[in-house]
């Protein structure tokens, strides 16, 4: 019986950046791979090691720099780092290219699992990042504008597709969501628009938000519990849904308050929902007031219960944490997800 | 009663009279129009899953052989005989080296003495000089009597310059030597570390690896005869499948024949009358009757089709583990960034990085002892050249002799450096012939380091190299048998992978249990209430007996006979006939209705 080899790595959609040229070379590094699995198959590797090497010096050369090119158009915000990985791939491939040209030829293992790991944590998660980064900022002027002119169906047609190419959560809540309400509070303050403006920006982002809850219902649940809330006072909730959706997205169940939530109500439902973890939102100064008296009585109620603080007040206000240890700030959602992770570690340590 | 009576429904629709209804006959059109439909779309269903099935089943196979493959492959026999052969023969290049060692050795002390030699023909030449100057003031002292001594003054001083360019010419050669023989004993040195100390820890090591990857083969084997009970089992589960795939075509043809009997009850509306739209009597007890066939068939596709689903998840089940079992004898990581195979490779490469520093390390000693030896000649000729002259110094120093004898008293001077000129050739004599002792021993010890080189380090003359070449090959075969075994494990566990994948995918896509429930809902909503209305204008006299009657039929009547006349057939097929349907009249496939299929 002849057996067909199998295309080991399979080049589907799912892995598509949406830059037509960044994709066709994408396929054209699953091609090589398959080249080399299929030489190597046939316990030849070797003869294919020179022409696959200089691909691979050009692909460097080449796909990095177009790659570069278009992270410095977009502003792209994780281009130091991305940079750095494409310099460690450069550096590795050198490597192995100047001990095959000194004569080294037993270097195929190697040299697959050094591109299969790069395929794996660089093109499919670093790549698709980038990816949905390009293309959440080329929707954000028409998403801005619809915002602006209160256009929720065209703000929901934007995000409908956004959501249907694939973009991730996390993508649509940083780049689109936060950076579109963070420019509405920019022209607020430069008075370019009015508050009302600004309030239906609001409404019109929280509907947007819960258009992504499908997705985020279908990740499989860790059994831990969170309770979001904004403070006695605080009426911008839309930092602390996010938080909330967050949570929900990597797999904690939620359970977000809004709005001015009275500190009673508040220890009620600690008491009811029993949570691991209390996020407290503040966006303007004059509530920290409030925030430290809701954390002062959340913890002589649950002396051991975590609380996460976060908002724009807290950009540069951490005095607190330093004094409680079951207290801390986070800046970003990213903060947040390291946060998660780390608990997730600790228990399995547990 | 027979067989074919409770098989043949177009004698049970008795035309009956019933009351005229529009809606009843479009419900009644769209009931029928529905089911068809819904046999069309669960053909559909399962047609997609049979088309996969054999692919399925080719993959479960090509992934049997793989690994069967794997376990049997030859991987590295030839290798292991060569890293053992290669082993062996380390000790004996040990061996080999520190004679060769010792021959360089030895040399490099005879090039000492030689230079110490050499140094002593300094000194005489500068006495040669001397007594020239001696010779020529004495000669002058006897003025014309000693004209014949002048000559003897002019070749003394001639001669020594002479010996002093001849060994100053023989020293530059000696000096010439020690580089060289430095550098050979510094290339042995070089082999010994790579030959006979790092390369049998890198033979151990791949030869441990080897012994390791037989423990993986060990495995292979366990886990391709655990895959044969496995293959089996999903073997059984794909026929189990087939099964359930060929069950519902009962259920099809169950509907089909529901619709039959819709279509027949359809057109006989208004023949009694002539509105169309009024059934024909007994209507609501055929609706109830084909009413329960829906419901049968709805549970029997039920039955069948979670008997797909469960084969489905069974064997996706069985194809993971199988996947799980070929990523664990790979011993790749769950990141990706290592494998058992990395380590064989990377000895592969360090094995093969030592053959080559030696092979260099070879060729560099092979050049430093061919140019020893040569440099060895080219110092007998000015040695030689000494010799001759030393030869002319003795010749001339006697005939000087023979002079002042012939000048009595006076030429007393002249005899007495005659005679020290003799005596100092004597010593050039003997200084020469520890010179020609000495490289003669040389160049015995340069030429046999010269032979050895040119050898196979095992002493295998005409062998060159030989040992280290099968090794290389051997080493070259080991590290493509060992990316081939690789990328074969590679493939096993993405073709698993992916199978399980589809799997999964095919489940989930297998939504035909639900659409025909709804729909079989559906309908049997529509025909009861169609029923109900049919039911209400009958005569209820009329009625009754024929209900009854049909009540009796609707007991007998499911396609349950049909499935038993299916394995009835299937009994016949295999020898096994039922005593009943040896003795029915009706026991060929024809006279068991048109409704029948086999298959």
């Amino acid at each position: 019986m002849s057996i067909a080899p199998v295309e080991l790595f399979e080049w589907t959609p799912e892995f598509a950046v949406h830059v037509p040229d960044i994709d066709q070379e994408h396929q054209n590094w699953f091609r090589a791979m398959n080249r080399l699995h299929e030489a190597m198959l046939a316990g030849r590797g070797v003869e294919i090691l020179g022409t696959l090497l200089a691909e691979l010096t050009k692909f460097t050369m080449n796909h990095f720099a177009n790659e570069e090119k278009l992270m410095a158009t977009v502003h792209y915000p994780e281009m130091l780092a991305h940079i750095q990985q494409h310099e460690d791939l450069r550096r590795r491939v050198s490597e192995v290219e100047a001990r095959f040209e000194r004569g080294e030829t037993a270097i195929t293992i190697e040299l697959m699992l050094l591109l299969s790991d790069w395929l794996r944590n660089h093109e499919i998660v670093i790549d698709r990042r980038f990816g949905d980064y390009v293309q959440v900022d080329r929707s954000f002027a028409a998403y801005l504008e619809s915002l602006l002119h209160g256009d929720l169906r065209g703000c929901g047609l934007i995000v409908q597709r956004l959501l249907a190419e694939g973009i991730s959560f996390k993508e649509l809540y940083l780049n689109l969501f936060q950076r579109a309400m963070y420019r509405t509070g920019e022209l607020w303050m430069k008075n370019e628009i009015s508050v009302a403006i600004e309030h239906l920006a609001t409404t019109i982002t929280l509907s947007m938000m819960s258009l992504t809850h499908p997705t985020l219902f279908n990740t499989p649940r860790s059994g831990k519990k969170a309770v979001v809330t904004c403070v006695g006072g605080e009426l911008h909730q839309v930092g602390a849904q996010m938080i909330s959706d967050t949570f929900d997205f990597l797999g904690w169940d939620s359970f977000f308050l809004g709005a001015n939530t009275p500190v009673d109500g508040l220890l009620e439902l600690l008491a009811d929902k029993q949570p691991d973890v209390l996020c407290l939102s503040v966006s303007i100064n004059s509530h920290i007031r409030r925030f430290k008296e809701t954390v002062k009585k959340t913890h002589a109620h649950f002396p051991g219960l975590d609380i996460l603080a976060g908002g724009q007040a807290f950009l540069h206000y951490s005095a607190e944490a330093n004094r409680n240890p079951h207290l801390q700030f986070l800046h970003s959602l990213d903060e947040l997800e390291a946060w998660i992770a780390t608990r997730k570690t600790t228990d399995s340590r547990s | 009663m027979q067989l074919t009576d409770r098989l043949r429904i177009r004698d049970v629709v008795i035309p009956l009279r019933a009351r005229p209804s529009d809606a009843s006959a479009q419900s009644l059109g769209q009931v029928i129009a529905d089911l068809d439909s819904l046999n069309h779309d669960t053909e559909q269903g399962f047609l997609s899953i049979g088309g996969k099935l054999s692919q399925f089943m080719q993959t479960v196979s090509v992934i049997s052989s793989e690994l069967a493959a794997l376990a049997n492959a030859e991987h590295g026999q030839q290798a292991s005989q060569a890293l053992t052969h290669a082993l062996d023969r380390a000790t004996e290049i040990r061996a080999a080296h520190g004679s060769s060692d010792r021959g360089l050795a030895g040399m490099r002390h005879e090039v000492g003495l030689l230079k110490r030699t050499l140094s002593g023909f300094q000194e005489t030449v500068s006495t040669f000089r001397t007594l020239g100057l001696l010779t020529r003031i004495e000669t002058a002292r006897l003025g014309s009597t000693g004209t014949d001594f002048s000559d003897l003054a002019d070749d003394v001083s001639l001669l020594a310059g002479q010996v002093h360019a001849k060994v100053a010419s023989a020293l530059s050669i000696a000096d010439s030597l020690i580089p060289p023989i430095e550098s050979a004993m510094r290339e042995i040195s070089t082999l010994e570390a790579g030959q006979t100390k790092d390369l049998p820890a890198l033979i151990s090591g791949t030869l441990a690896s080897l012994s390791s990857f037989r423990d993986v083969q060990d495995r292979a084997h366990e886990s391709s005869d655990r895959l044969g009970a496995q293959y089996g089992n999903i073997s059984d589960a794909f026929k189990k499948l087939i099964v359930s795939i060929q069950f519902h075509d009962i259920t099809r043809q169950q509907v089909e024949h529901v619709i039959e009997v819709l279509r027949r009850l359809n057109s006989e509306s208004g023949k009694v009358d002539g509105n169309p739209s009024s059934h024909p009597r007994g209507t609501s007890a055929v609706l109830a009757l084909q009413s329960a066939q829906l419901a049968d068939a709805e549970k029997k596709f039920r039955a069948s089709v979670e008997s797909v689903e469960h084969n489905l998840e069974g064997i996706a089940m069985h194809v993971l583990e199988m996947a799980n079992e070929s990523r664990a004898l790979s011993g790749v990581r769950e990141d990706g960034k290592g494998s058992f195979f990395l380590p064989m490779e990377q000895d592969c490469g360090a094995i093969l990085r030592s053959l080559g520093d030696t092979a260099n390390a070879e060729s560099a000693m092979r050049s430093t002892r061919k140019g020893l030896a040569e440099t060895i000649d080219r110092m007998n000729s000015p040695i030689q050249e000494i010799l001759q002259i030393e030869t002319k110094m003795r010749m001339m120093a006697l005939n000087a002799r023979i002079s002042a004898f012939h000048l009595g008293a006076d030429g007393s001077a002249l005899d007495v450096l005659a005679s020290s000129v003799q005596e100092l050739a004597s010593e050039c004599r003997e200084r020469s012939d520890l010179l020609v002792v000495s490289l003669g021993s040389m160049s015995e010890t340069a030429t046999r380091s010269r032979d050895e080189a040119g050898q196979d380090p095992g002493g295998v003359p005409g062998n060159e190299g030989g040992c280290m070449d099968e090794l290389s090959i051997a080493v070259k075969d080991l590290h493509s048998a060992t990316e081939q075994s690789f990328a074969l494990i590679s493939q096993i566990v993405a073709r698993g992978d992916c199978l399980a994948e589809d799997l999964v995918s095919t489940r989930k896509e297998f939504s035909v249990g639900t659409l025909f429930a709804e729909a079989v809902t559906r309908a049997r909503g529509s025909m009861q209430e169609i029923g109900d209305k049919s039911q209400s204008g009958l005569l209820s006299d009329e009625s009754e007996e024929s209900e009854s009657g049909l009540a009796d039929f609707m007991s007998l009547y499911t396609m349950q006979a049909e499935l038993d006349v299916h394995e009835s057939v299937t009994r016949v097929a295999t020898g096994s006939v039922p005593a009943e349907w040896n003795s029915s009249p009706s026991g060929n496939a024809e006279e068991l209705g048109d409704n029948v299929e086999f298959f």
